[in-house]
């Protein structure tokens, strides 16, 4: 077995292995939870035979044990069970509302890595004190601002003022561009200020770095350009850091777009799942964090990946 | 001796059913107003609404509402969220309108041939949106359904499950209550006595818990759990909808609908937050409307701990003296609301107004009486609005020298915490319950037997004047109602605070829509058969 796939394999182990946790970690959550399923969708006053009959209805009295390799049984071949609250495979009802999560996500990195990486670069090349002052300001200022903050900023401008945006009302991207971009663009805001924060302050760190390396300082000594030198050695050797607060904000985003689906009413995974945790419905819970959780751990590898393509040395140390 | 006490399409009051208990009552309909609740088209309200120039028949409303339809059984799925949806694609035999009073729903006519004896009359002409024309037999199946002990429905805690339901005719159904109720007439109108398809039901053609069928304005064509509805015109409807189709989106966050409502993606909604109002303020072509609702909410110790302060009477009796049940409607709750006592104070004259009134003096002497020198607990509650009540009570009673502690829960901890651990691990909590469209129908909440709450405290006499103002006759019903109420309050157990308003919004420039002035069943689009587009300007 070569080298590069002994390195495949043990991510792929290490993979399973954090997978298979945080299933016994979420199903063992939520059955800690307070409030059964029966007690949260009943009525307060509901006659004790009635919630019986509930529970017995989706077997949620049988033991423990038996319910999780019941499940995880099936979650291994793709079966992540039945809504108790829709009577639908979960898959589905996650497929159904994945796009609107990825959509947000994409947007959202989209955002931080416009905004992030100009204002970084800036940030970490210009030799104005004033500029870069205000920089670090603006940095500082986006780091801090909880998402939560902003997402109500956001809807409180759009309830008061005439602006072109809406709260809901979420249509397909390629069924009407015009009115996803209205529903889509402030919840993606919300979610990409802190990422604005995160590239920002990677990309100002590595450029800065970058540019008191000796190959940097000769290019200058050649009478290299400023955007030459941008262009041919700052943006290429300051992307891996970049890339890899990157792909961890983009995979938190998976999970992070709730704050934004929740506020701006966009029916995606994030919401789905909040709703699924109030009402105990524990198969949509459990799958979906799984789902997500999945997507993190393939994000990673997809990076480890990447990392080879964009700096070969990492990939010769990998390999060998 | 066969008496109409509810003659075809007649309205009738609260009053009248009552009366209509009593064998040998006179008549209360009278022929004048036997055309004024008929189907949709001949009613005053729909005429005029239709004669409207600038509303459009056909096109889509849409429902910004606030919570999803997570139980869609009527059987069981007595939740309020469930409830709306019930009542706009199902129909109960009897429909109350804007002022609580009882008006024909399916059932066309009903009558009392005795104290325990009812006939009702159905409907002519009534299909299901399946096309299928509605039978005496559905009705039967349905209420057999509803009544049956092992179903442990939500309507068997209102009607007894002894109840007979026998088929006369093609039209007419007989109930037979094993004893007088002066609750029946108010429970056959609940959202949970809606009657059901028991055609499809027995052949097993529909699951309940997935399916909605019934003859309801509108009828289901498509789902997606937790985002939205779309339900479209019936068209085999007795009250035929101008609007082609409700669209139900599901938006929880208040915010959010305030602005879908502004930027039109949503035609009307509604908020249990009492400021709403206020918030609403600033939103152009809106309208807003504050809805009487005989709900409530309720202040509730936890008097069965051993250790509990709350197990000497005198120290519950002084924490409902201590409440300024004024001060919570005009603090909390934005002015909205009734201060109530256990009968709803949206019921009017017939509500008795609390027995233990605000008097700090002699709350303080209680506390002295029972040695209570140095009192704290603290109060637990499940969100914003009941957040609010908890800070107005606090200060209430630290104007007695009791130090109360605030406790915000998440609500599935919180209805673990207070009605499903035996025993309850709370000292006190602010609550809200459902007071329906019968003034005696709420006292269910202190009858031990049918809402068997672990905090409750068990008192015999108190059981007794409840089980007597729900079988009362029209001529004590009202002191019998307030015996009851008045028993229940210097229980001070549960104790009955401010009435629970909804506040109803929507845009006059899109939609013409009538809300009621009153609501019992948790159903703010009653008159959803009228609300039409608006014809662009």
């Amino acid at each position: 077995m070569g080298q590069f796939a002994r390195f495949g394999l043990g991510r792929l182990t290490v993979a399973l292995v954090t997978l298979a946790v945080i299933a016994v970690a979420v199903f063992w959550a939520m059955r800690m939870v307070p409030g059964s399923y029966a007690d949260v969708m009943l009525p307060a006053n509901a006659r004790a035979e009635a919630r019986a009959a509930l529970i017995d209805q989706y077997g949620l009295d049988d033991p423990l044990p038996g319910q999780f390799l019941s499940w995880a049984g099936n979650a291994v071949t793709g079966d992540l069970g039945t809504s108790l609250t829709s009577g639908e495979p979960v898959l589905s009802e996650l497929g159904s509302r994945a796009l609107v999560t990825v959509e947000l996500a994409f947007l959202g990195g989209l955002l931080a890595l416009l905004v992030g990486v100009p204002l970084g670069l800036i940030g970490g090349i210009s030799r104005s004190r004033r500029t870069t002052g205000l920089i670090r300001v603006g940095n500082s200022v986006l780091l801090s601002l909880p998402d939560i903050l902003v997402g109500a900023l956001l809807v409180w401008v759009i309830s008061t003022y005439e602006v072109p945006f809406t709260v809901g009302g979420w249509e397909p991207l390629f069924d009407d561009p015009v009115a996803n971009l209205q529903a889509a663009l402030p919840a993606a805001l919300t979610i990409a200020v802190l990422g604005m924060g995160f590239v920002m302050t990677t990309t100002r760190g590595a450029v800065a770095q970058i540019a008191a390396e000796p190959y940097v300082q000769a290019a200058r000594a050649r009478g290299a350009t400023r955007g030459e030198i941008v262009r041919r050695h700052v943006l290429r050797n300051s992307s891996v850091p970049v890339l890899t607060v990157f792909a961890v904000y983009l995979a938190y985003l998976l999970g992070g777009t709730v704050i934004a689906e929740v506020l701006f009413s966009l029916d995606g995974i994030g919401r789905y799942v909040i709703d699924a945790t109030g009402h105990r419905d524990y198969p949509v819970v459990q799958g979906a964090v799984l789902v997500a959780a999945a997507a993190f751990v393939l994000i990673s590898m997809v990076v480890d990946l990447l990392y080879g393509v964009l700096d070969p040395r990492i990939g010769a140390r990998s390999a060998s | 001796m066969l008496q109409d006490l509810f003659d075809t399409p007649a309205r009738v009051s609260r009053r009248s059913v009552l009366r209509g208990m009593l064998v040998g009552s006179a008549a209360i309909s009278g022929s004048g107003v036997l055309a004024a609740c008929g189907k949709r088209e001949e009613s005053g309200t729909t005429a005029s609404t239709v004669a409207d120039a600038a509303i459009q028949r056909g096109g889509t409303i849409t429902w910004g509402k606030q919570a999803e339809a997570t139980l869609l059984d009527p059987t069981t799925g007595g939740v309020g969220s469930s409830m709306e949806l019930f009542q706009i694609v199902y129909d109960p035999l009897i429909a109350v309108d804007g002022e609580l009073e009882l008006i024909p729903g399916l059932a066309q006519r009903w009558e009392s041939t005795s104290e325990t004896e009812y006939l009702f009359t159905l409907r002519d002409g009534v299909r299901f949106s399946n096309g299928r024309p509605l039978t005496a037999d559905d009705v039967v199946g349905t209420f057999e359904r509803y009544l049956d002990p092992r179903m442990a429905s939500s309507l068997a805690s209102f009607i007894s499950t002894e109840t007979r339901v026998a088929k006369v005719d093609a039209r007419t159904v007989r109930f037979t209550l094993p004893a007088p109720s002066s609750t029946f007439l108010s429970a056959v109108a609940s959202a949970f006595a809606v009657i059901l398809p028991m055609r499809e039901v027995a052949a097993g053609s529909i699951d309940l818990s997935k399916q909605l069928l019934g003859t309801g304005p509108f009828m289901v064509k498509s789902h997606k759990a937790g985002s939205g509805w779309v339900l479209v015109r019936n068209p085999h409807a007795w009250q035929e909808p101008i609007a082609d189709e409700l669209a139900i989106r599901i938006m929880p966050d208040d915010n959010a609908r305030i602005a879908a409502l502004r930027d039109g993606s949503i035609d009307l909604t509604y908020f249990d937050v009492p400021d709403a109002e206020r918030l609403l303020a600033d939103v152009p072509d809106t309208e807003v409307k504050v809805q009487d609702r005989t709900d409530f909410y309720a202040l509730v110790l936890n008097a069965t701990g051993r250790s509990s302060p709350f197990t000497d009477q005198r120290v519950r009796q002084a924490i409902s003296y201590a409440i300024d049940r004024e001060q919570i409607r005009e603090i909390a709750l934005a002015g909205t609301g009734l201060p109530t006592g256990a009968v709803s104070a949206a019921f009017g004259d017939v509500a008795p107004a609390p027995t233990l009134a605000h008097d700090p003096e002699k709350a303080r002497a209680l506390l002295a009486e029972a040695g209570e020198s140095d009192l704290s607990f603290e109060i637990v509650y499940p969100g914003e609005a009941f957040g609010r009540i908890a800070q107005v009570l606090q200060q209430n009673l630290s104007a007695i020298g009791v130090t109360v502690e605030l406790g915000s829960l998440e609500e599935g901890v919180w209805v673990d915490r207070v009605y499903t651990q035996r025993p309850p691990k709370f000292d006190a909590t602010v609550s809200w319950y459902a007071a329906y469209v019968g003034p005696a129908q709420a006292l269910n909440l202190w009858n031990v037997d049918i809402s068997p709450f672990a905090f409750q405290v068990r008192d015999a006499r108190t059981q007794s004047l409840i089980e007597r103002a729900q079988q009362a006759p029209e001529s004590e019903a009202e002191e019998a109602l307030r015996a009851a109420s008045e028993a229940i309050d210097v229980q001070a157990s549960t104790i009955p605070l401010v009435t629970k308003n909804a506040t109803i919004a929507w845009r006059t420039d899109l939609i013409k829509v009538e809300v009621d002035d009153k609501d019992g069943n948790i159903h703010p689009l009653r008159h959803s058969p009228e609300y039409a587009l608006l014809k662009a300007a």
